[in-house]
This record gives structure tokens, C-alpha cells and sequence, in this order.
């Protein structure tokens, strides 16, 4: 017996919080209409107060009989950084719009490869786990840049094997050397062609990992980290060439047809705004966030 | 006594220079004496139910109201008001009133003769807004009856001016009223469109805490059809209200629309109205138009991206292939914007947005047209002129060329028929093909007016009602065929 809708809906907060390395953070959230509905692949948009900015997560996981979910943040830019700077013991936010997008469709497919670049390896997890239980063999590949951005090693290694995750950085300081595409080549080279390969993270590698499956004709189905801003389906914000076709990414995706997405578009896009982004975290670092702090200590 | 044919009120605008500085409000409505002043000029036409009354789509008893507020009392012209329409405050402030009651006023316009009249309309919007905001400053609690509890439970999905209109109605009768809506305000367009600086968000949030304490219930940041289904609502309530309106952005399908600096309005007023840009940095989102940015269209929305955009500090001009005559915005609005020194493109449709060499907006290529005869007699057509191509240069160019629906709420409901723009049809009582479930506003007449909206909402709601009252549900259904008249 599934709970009512109204019966889930309540004030989001913020409820725990768990860092994992200089920049990674697991944030578990209160939120019983997510806990409860959200599917593997759905994600959620947190503004954490009212002026933040609308950052699309992933869900990592869910705690239904707790009403929470738990999201990976990177903290590397204005929302992600105020999240973790001002959340994490029973705060209020603003507002989390959610699950969104389209669930993953998971189905048998045979043998899948499941590639995470940084926070794309906590993104895939519940992926990852849900197409393991529909029958499929399924590896993983969890790269970082350095060691300190491979995440859910642990988690990975307990569900699936020792012998069924592979570790790589990109700078060689952990596991094997290489990134994301190089995990899928030596895939290929090394246990064969999978049936799909599921990637997630930034822009940049999933354009490469999507090179690589393009050419060995392996299907791709990818999460599109393409800006978004309303998440409801009006604005155009997200919008990402997928073949000769323009969609919605907040709608039909996150997970799109990696081999078919113009990634090029998506990456270029998204660096339209990479300036005041940056003057607008350097704005909350130097000058919201201190006056913030000794707005807390005089209380 | 003299009819006042022109002595008409007209409100104060800021000036110029000041309001092109700041997104508070810069009309600021009548004084005490000129309300007064032009209450008097209404000469209370006993037949006022085919003029300003129809004109009006919510139908409000105008002439009535003027006569309350004439003899002194405000609250019972507003109470008289809110019979009609909810949201005094905010149709006051949006409606086009020259084309709807002004337009049918006798001092301008005979409306049973058919003919025109020398003088100007009673300012009825600003006397309606008066009204509106009077309650709203003078701390007196109106007490809406709300009649027992009926046991049924509706949900409304957009929290709009069409659903919080039916929203409104509904819980008076006594309903437990559930509003859904995707992003995190109530308003919908009122909040994310339409900017502060024509509707002051110290109202919408005012008429939002009025619903609140009428007992209406909020859930703001669920998108029906993603964090919910419609199915799932449908078990769980007695009826359902579509009123998810016809928000989706719209682009021309013009070569360079993937550069960057483009924008959808709804992209760039949502940035900018709803995420607050224009207090960036302290505002975390930002909005990049550069020095220069072209507004391509000609109705409210692209009014309303220029008013953003020039209070944003962008030098801004309008490129609109039609003439502004024919434009959907108010004349007076174009009279504005210039003042505070948009620079207006008539006749000139936009070819292509031409890009840098890193991919970004550098200029929108136009050409020149002319208005010709239509030969099936219809309104005159613009014609491109040979040789006309010429370059604007800007940063960056917005979209306002129309909307359409978004129909993620009801998209593979096949229980609801809809029709080839994606919007609902609905009979005359405003009932979907689906049993319980009603839809009002721009989802149902692919885009008009927030007082249209508000009109539809509530006489869903009173079908509505009747459906919770009586569980009568036509065996035929049939959708109405001209919806964009109901």
C-alpha cells in the first residue's frame, strides 16, 4: 500500500550531513513525497534560500520509512556551496521541486557498464542497483579527476564485488590510470562489448565516453548535466540537440541517448554564465557568508 | 448634471529617468481625490450589464462598486467586488481595461448603439485597483463565509490566476482545496511573467496569505506528471482542476538559435522576476544580455522583457514584423518603454541571429516590410521589401513570439482528449472528457488574459461544485468548438 500524496507533502529540510572529501558531501534531505516516489534516474531541484540559485541532484538513495533521500554534493559552485555551508542540521530550504525527469528505463539488457565521472558515480547508484535486480551483469567504473572525487567506492564494492568495480584517476593517484573513456576502452578490451553503457558526471567526459561508444556501436544512454533552470517544462533552459530533434531535458531526460546527444551544444551552453557564476559564489564567500556567520554567533 | 465626457483621471507614472532605474512599481495608481473625483464621472447606466459589466470578463458589477465608493464605503465595494473576481489588486493593475470594461464604457463607446462616443472612459481599472489595495493597507480583516465543510477534496493544479480563482470559489463553498504547482511561488504567471515593476509582489503575496487563511492548501514544487501522476490524484480527490496554463517558451525556428545569449521570454523573465537576477550577485542566478539585446515580438510578454530588460541597464530595442497598431500590447505601453528610451522596430521581421566566432550573439539580421492589402480582404499582410536586410547589432536576442501549452500534467492521460495545440477541450461547463476533471484559463483557450483565467476559474468552480453536489457527469460529452469564447 503506497502512502497518499497529501500525505507526503511536508517542509523540506535539510537533516544530515556527511563529508567524504575536501569538496564531497552527502546531504540527506526530508522530503517524504521524494523518499517515496522518487524512481532510480529522477532527480530533484533544491533552492536553498530564496535567493539561490535552482540546482537540478540527483537522488543517490532513498529512506522511505524516514521520509528522506540523500543527494552527492559536489560543493563547486554558488547552490552546491551554500548547501553545504549553511545546511546540514534541520535548516528549512527554500524549496525542492521533485523527483523529476524520467525515470531510467530499466530493463534486461544483457551486460552493462555503469561509468560515474566525480558525483556521477553517487548519481548512477540507485541506477546501477536497479538494473543489477532486473537481471543484468552489471560492472562499474568510478573515475575522479584525483582520488579525492571517486566517490561510493564502498558502496559500489559491497553491492556489486571487489572483482566488478574498477577505480581510475585521471592524474594516476588511485586505482588505474585514465578517465572515463579510457574505462570504457578497457572494458571493451578487457571483458568485451557490453550491451550498454550508462554514464553520468560532467559534460566534458560523457562527451568522450559517448566517442568511444559511438564508434564500437555500443549503446549509450547517458545523464546530460545541461543547465536547467524552471525544471517544470516551460523555459527552454535545458534544451539539448538529440539527433535532429530539440528536447527538454528536465522532461525526457536526464538520461538521454548518449550517442545521439549533441554534447558540444550542451558544454558550450553551459559555459555561457561561467563568469558570473564565479563572481556569484566569490559574492556569497566573501560577503553573504561572513555576515552570515556573525549574524549566528551573536545569536 | 453635465456629463464629464473628458475630465478623466489619469494616474501618476514615475517619471522616466527614475522608474528605468527600478522594478518597484511605476504606476502608482490614483489619490484618495482622484478616486473620488472620478467615481463621479460614472453616470451608473441602469442598462450597465450590456456595456462596462460585459465587457468585463469576470463580469463585476462596476457601476455598483463606483456607487459604494462614492458613498464612502470601500469595504463594501470591494466585498461587492469579490463576488465577481478574487483579485481585485491584480486585475486593477493588468487587465487591458481599454479593450475590455473602459472600452465598453458609454462616455467612449455605445455598446447597445454601436457606435462610438466623444469623451473617455471611466478609469474603472484604477478605481477597481484602489479598491483592492485600500484593503490591503488598512488592516481590516475581510472574513470570507466559508460554509460548512462538505467532506470533498479538489485539487488544483497551477497555482495561477486561473486555479487560484477556482481555488477561491471553491473553498467558500466549502471544499478542502488542494493548489499544486511546479515552481516554488504562488502566482504562476503573475509571478514568473509578469514583472514587479507592473504587479507589485507585496500583492500576490497578500492575496496568497488571504487564500492561506481561508484554509486553501499550498504544494509548491510538484510537477503533475513527474513527482506525481494525474492518476494518483485522481484516487485521491473528488475532482481535479487543470489550470497549468500555457507557459512553454516558443522560439521561431530562425537559423543561430542555439548561439548563446538567446533566449526564450519565459526563460529571461523567470530569471529575472522570479530568481531575482537583477539583485545579482546577491542573487545567485545571473542574466547575460550584454550591452544590447533585441525583443522579437509584439504583445504583453514582449512589453514585459522590455520594461526587465531596460531596468537592467541594456540598451533595448524591439523588432516586430507587424506595425504598432496591429501590435497586442497596449498603445500607451509602447508610449512608455520609449520614454525610457527602447528603441522600436515596426515592420521588421527578424532572419537570422548572427554569432562571433566563441558562438555568441552578435547581431540580428532583419529586413524591412510593408503593409499590403490582403486579397481574401482580411487585415492588411506584411510583405518583405527587396533589399531591406540590415544587421542590428546586440548581444543577445529574446524570444516573446508566443507560448504554448505545456501539457506534462496531462500527457499520456488518454482519458483527457485534447486538441492539435496540445490544450485541453472542455464543453461549456468547463468539464474535460474525464469525469471529475475540469481545466480552465490558457490550457483550454491557448492564451489569453490573467482576468480570462480568472473568470474560467470561477465558473469551473461552480460546476464543479455542482458536480461534488449532485455527481452529475453528461453521458455525452462533447467539446465545445470554440473554446477561446468561453
Amino acid at each position: 500500500m503506497t502512502a497518499k500524496v497529501v500525505e507526503l507533502l511536508d517542509k523540506p529540510k535539510v537533516v544530515g550531513k556527511k563529508q567524504v572529501s575536501p569538496r564531497g558531501y552527502f546531504l540527506e534531505i526530508y522530503h517524504p513525497l521524494v523518499a517515496n516516489r522518487a524512481k532510480p534516474g529522477q532527480f530533484v531541484t533544491l533552492q536553498a534560500t530564496e535567493l539561490s540559485p535552482r540546482q537540478p541532484m540527483q537522488v543517490v538513495d532513498t529512506n522511505p520509512q524516514k521520509g528522506t533521500f540523500s543527494i552527492l554534493a559536489e560543493a563547486y559552485n554558488r547552490a552546491t556551496v551554500e548547501l553545504v555551508e549553511l545546511f546540514g542540521s534541520g535548516e528549512e530550504l527554500f524549496n525542492v521541486e521533485g523527483p523529476l525527469g524520467k525515470p531510467f528505463p530499466v530493463e534486461k539488457y544483457g551486460t552493462v557498464l555503469v561509468v560515474g565521472h566525480g558525483w556521477g558515480a553517487g548519481a548512477n547508484f540507485p541506477v546501477a542497483k536497479a538494473l543489477a535486480e532486473a537481471g543484468n551483469e552489471v560492472y562499474a567504473a568510478l573515475v575522479g579527476g584525483t582520488r579525492e572525487n571517486v566517490y561510493c567506492e564502498k558502496e559500489y564494492k559491497e553491492f556489486f564485488g571487489e572483482s566488478r568495480v574498477f577505480v581510475y584517476t585521471e592524474d594516476d593517484d588511485y586505482g588505474r590510470e585514465g578517465g572515463a573513456p579510457q574505462a570504457v576502452e578497457n572494458f571493451l578490451e578487457e571483458v568485451g562489448k557490453p550491451d550498454l553503457v550508462v554514464y553520468a558526471g560532467n559534460v566534458g567526459p560523457g562527451e568522450l565516453v559517448a566517442e568511444v561508444t559511438r564508434a564500437k556501436d555500443v549503446k549509450n544512454l547517458s545523464l546530460v548535466a545541461s543547465m536547467m533552470l524552471c525544471t517544470s517544462g516551460l523555459c527552454l533552459t535545458c534544451r539539448v540537440k538529440k539527433g535532429d530533434q530539440m528536447v527538454q531535458n528536465c522532461l525526457e531526460g536526464p538520461y538521454l541517448d548518449g550517442n545521439a546527444v549533441d554534447w558540444k551544444m550542451v558544454a558550450f551552453r553551459n559555459g555561457y554564465y561561467w563568469d558570473l557564476e564565479k563572481e556569484s559564489l566569490e559574492y556569497f564567500l566573501n560577503k553573504l557568508l561572513p555576515r552570515l556567520k556573525r549574524k549566528k554567533q551573536q545569536s | 448634471m453635465a456629463i464629464r465626457w473628458f475630465d478623466r483621471n489619469e494616474t501618476c507614472l514615475l517619471p522616466p529617468e527614475v522608474r528605468k532605474k527600478t522594478f518597484k512599481e511605476y504606476d502608482m495608481g490614483y489619490t484618495i481625490n482622484q478616486l473620488l473625483d472620478e467615481a463621479d464621472r460614472c453616470i451608473f447606466c441602469r442598462d450597465y450589464d450590456k456595456r462596462c459589466k460585459a465587457g468585463c470578463p469576470v463580469e463585476n458589477d462596476i457601476p455598483v462598486f463606483i456607487d459604494l465608493v462614492e458613498k464612502g464605503n470601500i469595504v463594501e465595494a470591494y466585498k461587492t467586488i469579490l463576488k465577481t473576481n478574487p483579485f481585485p489588486a491584480i486585475t486593477g493593475r493588468v487587465c487591458p481595461q481599454e479593450r475590455l470594461c473602459e472600452g465598453s464604457c458609454i462616455l467612449t463607446y455605445d455598446t447597445v448603439k454601436k457606435k462610438k462616443n466623444k469623451g473617455l472612459p471611466v478609469g474603472i481599472g484604477a478605481i477597481e485597483r484602489f479598491i483592492g489595495d485600500a484593503i490591503r493597507i488598512s488592516g481590516i480583516q475581510i472574513d470570507e463565509e466559508i460554509k460548512p465543510d462538505t467532506g470533498k477534496k479538489v485539487a488544483i493544479i497551477g497555482a495561477g490566476p486561473g486555479g487560484l480563482s477556482a481555488a477561491y470559489y471553491l473553498r467558500k463553498e466549502g471544499h478542502e482545496v488542494h493548489v499544486f504547482d511546479a515552481l516554488p511561488y504562488v502566482g504562476g504567471v503573475m509571478y514568473y511573467g509578469i514583472p514587479p515593476e507592473r504587479l507589485d509582489r507585496a500583492v500576490l503575496k497578500w492575496e496568497e496569505e488571504r487564500l492561506r487563511k481561508m484554509g486553501i492548501k499550498f504544494h509548491l514544487g510538484v510537477l503533475v506528471g513527474r513527482s506525481v501522476t494525474l492518476y494518483d490524484l485522481y484516487e485521491e480527490f473528488d475532482a481535479i482542476i487543470l489550470a497549468t496554463g500555457s507557459g512553454r517558451g516558443k522560439m521561431m525556428g530562425i537559423p543561430g538559435e542555439e548561439l548563446n545569449g538567446v533566449y526564450t521570454a519565459i526563460e529571461f523573465l523567470t530569471r529575472v522576476n522570479m530568481l531575482k537576477a537583477y539583485k545579482f550577485p546577491e542573487a545567485g542566478t545571473p542574466v547575460k544580455l550584454g550591452k544590447k539585446t533585441a525583443v522579437i515580438g509584439g504583445g504583453f510578454t514582449a512589453v514585459d522583457c522590455v520594461l526587465d530588460a531596460i531596468r537592467l541597464g541594456v540598451e533595448t530595442h524591439l523588432v516586430y514584423r507587424r506595425t504598432r497598431e496591429t501590435s497586442s500590447a497596449r498603445d500607451v505601453e509602447w508610449d512608455h518603454v520609449a520614454e525610457e528610451g527602447a528603441i522600436l522596430h515596426w515592420l521588421t521581421q527578424p532572419l537570422e541571429i548572427i554569432g562571433d566566432e566563441n558562438g555568441n550573439v552578435k547581431g540580428l539580421k532583419c529586413i524591412k516590410m510593408e503593409l499590403v492589402p490582403d486579397p481574401e480582404g482580411g487585415r492588411p499582410r506584411p510583405k518583405p521589401i527587396e533589399g531591406s536586410e540590415h544587421v542590428i547589432e546586440v548581444d543577445s536576442v529574446i524570444f516573446a513570439v508566443g507560448q504554448e501549452a505545456n501539457p506534462t500534467a496531462y500527457e499520456g492521460v488518454k482519458e483527457i482528449q485534447t486538441n492539435k495545440w496540445n490544450n485541453v477541450d472542455v464543453d461549456e461547463c468547463f468539464r474535460t472528457s474525464w469525469k471529475g476533471v475540469f481545466a480552465v484559463g490558457d490550457l483550454v483557450n491557448g492564451g489569453d488574459t490573467v482576468v480570462r483565467a480568472i473568470a474560467h476559474g470561477r465558473k469551473a468552480a461552480k460546476y464543479c461544485h455542482e458536480y461534488l453536489t449532485t455527481g452529475e457527469w453528461p453521458e455525452n460529452w462533447q467539446a465545445h468548438p470554440k473554446p477561446w469564447t468561453l
